[in-house]
Order: C-alpha cells, then sequence, then structure tokens
C-alpha cells in the first residue's frame, strides 16, 4: 500500500475547522487508511497540497517552494480561484508554476479544470466535493407550508442573500443563517455558528434552502458542494424568487427533492472520490516508473 | 572523527546564524528541513551561508544528532508553533536529539509554571477540560539546552549553552543622542514586560524629549544592515525585559559599544555592573527615564565611556569562539550517545 500524505489548507494556515478541508481531505480519510495529514519531516509516496501553493518572495516572507520540490509524486488540489483578488498581489499563490511543478491537478469543478489546463499539460482532473453519506439525517418529509428558510456557508460569502432580501420579506420566511460568523445583513434572521456536529440537523429544520448563485468573478469556479448538502439533508435549493414560490407547498418540495435526494447519495459518496484519486495516484506512479 | 551531520531546522534565525557557523570552523554539515512555518528569505535580517544544506524530509541514517527548538507555548498542542517539534521529534527515531528550549516557564496570561513544566489538566474557555502536555513530556528523553543558568533552576533541568556571537557582525558608529528597544512587536507580554515598556515609552517624551524607537513598531527596520546600524548609533538600548533568557539583542548592543540599561534577570546582574560597563535597572519606569536623562542630558560622554565597557565585557564572554568550542563539545558527546552535564560554571566566572 502506497502511504499518501496530504498537506493541507488548514495546516498550512493553521487555522481550524476549515471546510475545504474538511471536504477535500478529511472527508476521504474516512475510507482511504493510506491517506493521512502529512507531518513535517516525512517522506510518503505520494503528496497532495490541498490549496497550498508555491509562493513568492516578499518583504515579509520568504518563498515557498515545497509544492513540486517534495521528491515523491505530488498532485495540487484546489477548490478555489486562489489567484484572483488579493491573490494576485501578494505572491500568496503562482498557481501556473504550481501547476507546472506537481504531477497532477485535481479540481472540485469542471470550470476549474478548464482555467488549468490552459496552464499546464500535466494530468487535470475533476473529482467533485463529495461527502460522508452516512453523516446526514434520513431524509426530511415536508409536511407545512412555506415557512423557514435557511442559508449556510462562509460568511464573505454571504453578500449574495442582499438579492434574496426582497423575497425573503414578500413571502414572510422565518430565515436562519448557519456560518462562521454573522454577516450582519439588514433583514431579520436568526444567526447560528456552523458547527460540523449540528449543521444537517438545524438545515433539516427548514423547509427550503435559499443559495442565490453569484455574478462575482470567482463564483464561476464554486463548487455545487452546499447545495448538494442541502438535498442531501431532504431540503430543496431555490436560487431564485421563482423556485421560492414553486416550493411553498409541502408536496412539491417533498415532490423535488426525493429524485435529487436518490441520485445525489449515489453521485456525491465520498467513497466514489477515493476511488477516482486512487486511479490518478496508481497512472502517475505507472507513468514515473 | 569524520564530519558530524547535524539534521536541524530554522527557528531563530539569529540563533541559527551563529549555530551554523560552526561549520566554517569544524567538521559538521549542517541540514535544515524545508517547511512552511521558518523560511529563509533573500529579505531575512541575516545572510544564509551557502553551506547549508536543505532537505524536504528527513532520511534515518543520513545524520548523527538533530537539533529542534521548542519554547514555553509549545506545551499547548493548539498552538501552532509546536506542530514542527512535535513532528519532527515522532519522525526522527534513530539518533539522539538536542532540544533547544528557547524560553521559560512562564506564560502568565495562560498557565502557571507548573503546569508548563508539569503539564495537567486546565479547564478551557469553554469551559471544556484540556491537557496540556508540559514540557516535561514534551522533551521526553530529549538532550535540553537552555539559554540561561537562571533558565536550568526555573525548569529544573537542562544544559546551558550561553549564546557567543561575530564582534566584527555588530557596527560600533559615532552615538547620536538615541534610545533604542531591540524588541519584536510579537510574543509573550509578561515575559517581555510589556506593560513596563508602554511606560517607559509614553514618560520618556516629556520628560527627555525623545522618542523610544521600537524596533519593527514606530520604526520598521529594512533589513539587518539597518538594524546593526541603528543599534551601532545608538547611545542607550533598553531591555527591561522580565523573563527572556539571555537576550540576544543585549549582547549584539553590547558589541555595537550602546550603552545598555537592563533588568536583571537571568544572572544579568553578574556580568554587567551599573556605572560601569552598563545599568542594572529595577521595574521601575521612572528610573528608566531618569537614567536616560541624566545620560543623555549630563553625561553623554560617559555613557559613550561605559558602552565601550560594556563592549569588553561582551568581547570576553560571549565570543564566537568560546560558543562554537561549547556548542561543538555538546554535538559531539551528545551524538556519541553522552549526555553531558554542567559542571556549575558560569562564562563570567570562568576568566
Amino acid at each position: 500500500m502506497r502511504s499518501v500524505a496530504a498537506f493541507t489548507f488548514q495546516q498550512f494556515h493553521n487555522k481550524k475547522n476549515i471546510g475545504s478541508t474538511k471536504i477535500r481531505i478529511n472527508n476521504l480519510m474516512r475510507y482511504w487508511n493510506e491517506l493521512h495529514l502529512y507531518k513535517y519531516g516525512e517522506k510518503p509516496d505520494v503528496m497532495i497540497f490541498q490549496k497550498v501553493y508555491r509562493s513568492g518572495e516578499t518583504f515579509r516572507s520568504a518563498a515557498y517552494t515545497m509544492p513540486g520540490e517534495m521528491g515523491v509524486p505530488s498532485i495540487l488540489d484546489i477548490c478555489d480561484a486562489d489567484w484572483l483578488g488579493q491573490g494576485a498581489i501578494t505572491k500568496a499563490c503562482y498557481i501556473t508554476e504550481t501547476a507546472r511543478m506537481v504531477d497532477a491537478v485535481v479540481t472540485s469543478t469542471e470550470a476549474l479544470a478548464e482555467f488549468i489546463r490552459q496552464l499546464t499539460d500535466k494530468p487535470v482532473l475533476c473529482i467533485p466535493d463529495r461527502f460522508i453519506i452516512d453523516d446526514f439525517p434520513t431524509i426530511k418529509h415536508h409536511t407545512t407550508p412555506l415557512k423557514k428558510a435557511v442559508w449556510f456557508g462562509y460568511s464573505h460569502n454571504a453578500e449574495l442573500l442582499r438579492y434574496a432580501i426582497p423575497a425573503i420579506e414578500r413571502y414572510k420566511l422565518d430565515f436562519t443563517i448557519i456560518s462562521n460568523d454573522d454577516p450582519r445583513l439588514p433583514f431579520e434572521y436568526d444567526f447560528k455558528l456552523w458547527n460540523n456536529a449540528t449543521a444537517y440537523d438545524i438545515i433539516q429544520q427548514h423547509d427550503i434552502a435559499i443559495l442565490p448563485k453569484g455574478n462575482r468573478p470567482q463564483d464561476r469556479f464554486k463548487s455545487n458542494n452546499r447545495p448538494v448538502q442541502s438535498i442531501l439533508c431532504g431540503v430543496p435549493v431555490a436560487t431564485t424568487a421563482e423556485e421560492v414560490e414553486r416550493y411553498e407547498t409541502a408536496s412539491e418540495r417533498n415532490k423535488s427533492v426525493l429524485p435529487l435526494w436518490q441520485l445525489y447519495r449515489k453521485e456525491y459518496d465520498v467513497r466514489k472520490s477515493v476511488d477516482e484519486y486512487k486511479d490518478l495516484i496508481g497512472s502517475i506512479l505507472q507513468n514515473n516508473e | 572523527m569524520s564530519k558530524l551531520r547535524v539534521f536541524g531546522i530554522l527557528n531563530h534565525l539569529g540563533n541559527n546564524y551563529e549555530q551554523l557557523k560552526l561549520a566554517e570552523n569544524y567538521d559538521v554539515e549542517f541540514t535544515y528541513l524545508q517547511n512552511n512555518v521558518r523560511r529563509w528569505g533573500r529579505n531575512s535580517h541575516r545572510q544564509q551561508p551557502e553551506h547549508l544544506k536543505w532537505a524536504s524530509y528527513y532520511e534515518p541514517g543520513k545524520y548523527d544528532v538533530a537539533i529542534l527548538s521548542v519554547d514555553q507555548q509549545c506545551v499547548d498542542p493548539q498552538i501552532g508553533k509546536g506542530h514542527l517539534y512535535r513532528h519532527l521529534n515522532e519522525v526522527i527515531q534513530d539518533i539522539p536529539k538536542i532540544v533547544i528550549n528557547h524560553g521559560t516557564p512562564m506564560w502568565g496570561e495562560r498557565y502557571t509554571e507548573d503546569i508548563v513544566i508539569n503539564g495537567g489538566e486546565i479547564i478551557d474557555s469553554k469551559g471544556k477540560p484540556r491537557h496540556i502536555d508540559g514540557m516535561k513530556q514534551l522533551v521526553g528523553d530529549n538532550f535540553m539546552i537552555v539559554n540561561s543558568y537562571e533558565s536550568v533552576n526555573r525548569w529544573g533541568w537542562g544544559y546551558p549553552l550561553i549564546h557567543g556571537m561575530t564582534q566584527n557582525d555588530w557596527l560600533d558608529l559615532p552615538k547620536e543622542p538615541l534610545v533604542v528597544l531591540p524588541l519584536s512587536p510579537a510574543g509573550l507580554d509578561k515575559y517581555y514586560n510589556r506593560q513596563l515598556i508602554s511606560h517607559i515609552k509614553e514618560g520618556l517624551p516629556d520628560r527627555v524629549g525623545l522618542e523610544v524607537l521600537h524596533t519593527n513598531v514606530n520604526y520598521a527596520v529594512v533589513d539587518w544592515q539597518d538594524y546593526k546600524e541603528t543599534i551601532g548609533r545608538a547611545l542607550i538600548t533598553i531591555f527591561p525585559f522580565k523573563d527572556s533568557p539571555m537576550p540576544r539583542s543585549r549582547t549584539e548592543a553590547m558589541l555595537s559599544g550602546s550603552c545598555v540599561l537592563s533588568s536583571r534577570y537571568h544572572n544579568a546582574d553578574e556580568f554587567i555592573k551599573t556605572g560601569k560597563n552598563g545599568f542594572i535597572m529595577p521595574d521601575n519606569p521612572l528610573s528608566y527615564i531618569e537614567t536616560i536623562d541624566q545620560l543623555v542630558n549630563h553625561n553623554f560622554r560617559e555613557a559613550e565611556i561605559i558602552g565601550q565597557a560594556g563592549k569588553k565585557t561582551a568581547l570576553e564572554y560571549f565570543s564566537e569562539e568560546r560558543y562554537q568550542a561549547d556548542l561543538y563539545e555538546i554535538l559531539t558527546k551528545v551524538a556519541a550517545g553522552e549526555r553531558p552535564e554542567w559542571s556549575g560554571k558560569k562564562v563570567w566566572s570562568q576568566t
């Protein structure tokens, strides 16, 4: 068996409870015994750098060049366009250099994969965000008219909810925001701190999730992980005011969510990601022989 | 004896810089682990020696001894700065390990000294019980070096290695009426006595008209040359620290001919004599302010003479040669499986 070490965004920045690290690495570790978190000094057979890039020299810090220089086959795993925004001026994300130095790039969306394929001839593979299906409660059976709605995600993305405020007020929805921080939006809502242990149960206490799609430059690269999680809770997703209207009745919500729930339980089972990752590593190792 | 192969990690740039110079005079080869936490860049305030090798992982069988670093904050597993030590201590199993403990048990903002040394259960801010390892558990059977004699007493064990540095690295320039505090804005508060520092910084302008130049607080140091010139031109440098074991910056200031005003802790009063080669100060801001006023406004030339006497003291006790001989002895003995014991003699009582 090959030992596969993941050096995660969470480790690199010494943070806690990072969603991308949970989804991209920790979820996979549940079904992949050889995958473990990187320990300084170790020499694994394969290294995954999760949102960890080669970076440039600045007045404040020295360059970081480990991705591609570990001396073992390496994969870059990304789920955000970190070269946008501040990333472009802090030298913290040399995406081209990293993509060319590693043996393969794994992305969470096809949009990311398409962009990265411009930069490198190395294999670029989309492995979507997937989940531990057993972590979700059994499917919600809707019985009451539309009353409670929820939004969840990182607070810096909550600004997209501003476009939904008229609909939320028109339907007089009891609204909940589950996030890492209160985004302080100008309408009435109940704020709950995101907690991995309770988030799905809280989502399921609602009739719909309102997750507007964004038009920011980074949004086209974003994964569908929040709609998927909502459906896996049995809670349909509205992205527009028209969709909110559609889900007014319990029967419509039950009818629309059930086929998606059945499909997603198969399509977004993290064991599928583990298999895809193992296939990729197998082909890299075969090519390196 | 064949070349001594040392595996290590960048931790404290000034300390590592002097440590690596050992390879210029002894048959020693250093290899450091590349990592994201501690990196040596072209803008770092010490130049990287050409002989230093870098490795992306530890390879068993390639080295004779390892040097790792900790301080008191590493005892809390939730504080990131201990990760490098913890991981490497687990990964390196085939050679003896030396652990340089740069701190003391003082972490008054968080834990008692007993917890820092011996570990135990604490109740965190959310009311949940949490285990703190304690330095004894963290260091285990590794050979622990500390940076002052007082630190041996404070921790209850450890081998004191007193720093030394190259005289020629430091610039003794014409002294300006300048008061410098060479202390990073980062780090512990009680340990560095930042409350006292604040009072000195607040009171000095009113009384003397001078601002304290606090490095990287009210003056951004550009590079090492800039730092050397800054303390090299300072008539006075102040070190009101409560518990920093033998601050290197104090020796740097002394080698630059600056007149140092220092707290007495960690045996400073054994080699700094007030009015002769520096000043040992009480933990009182008015004492600092009054002394600075007297030196700058009424005894400028005397302050220069005292600075020169301090330089002579630093040359005598904190030389590169003495430090390298001590370090090499420790390295070779520990690599050979021995555990050297401190004789009880201090560098200033040996000459």
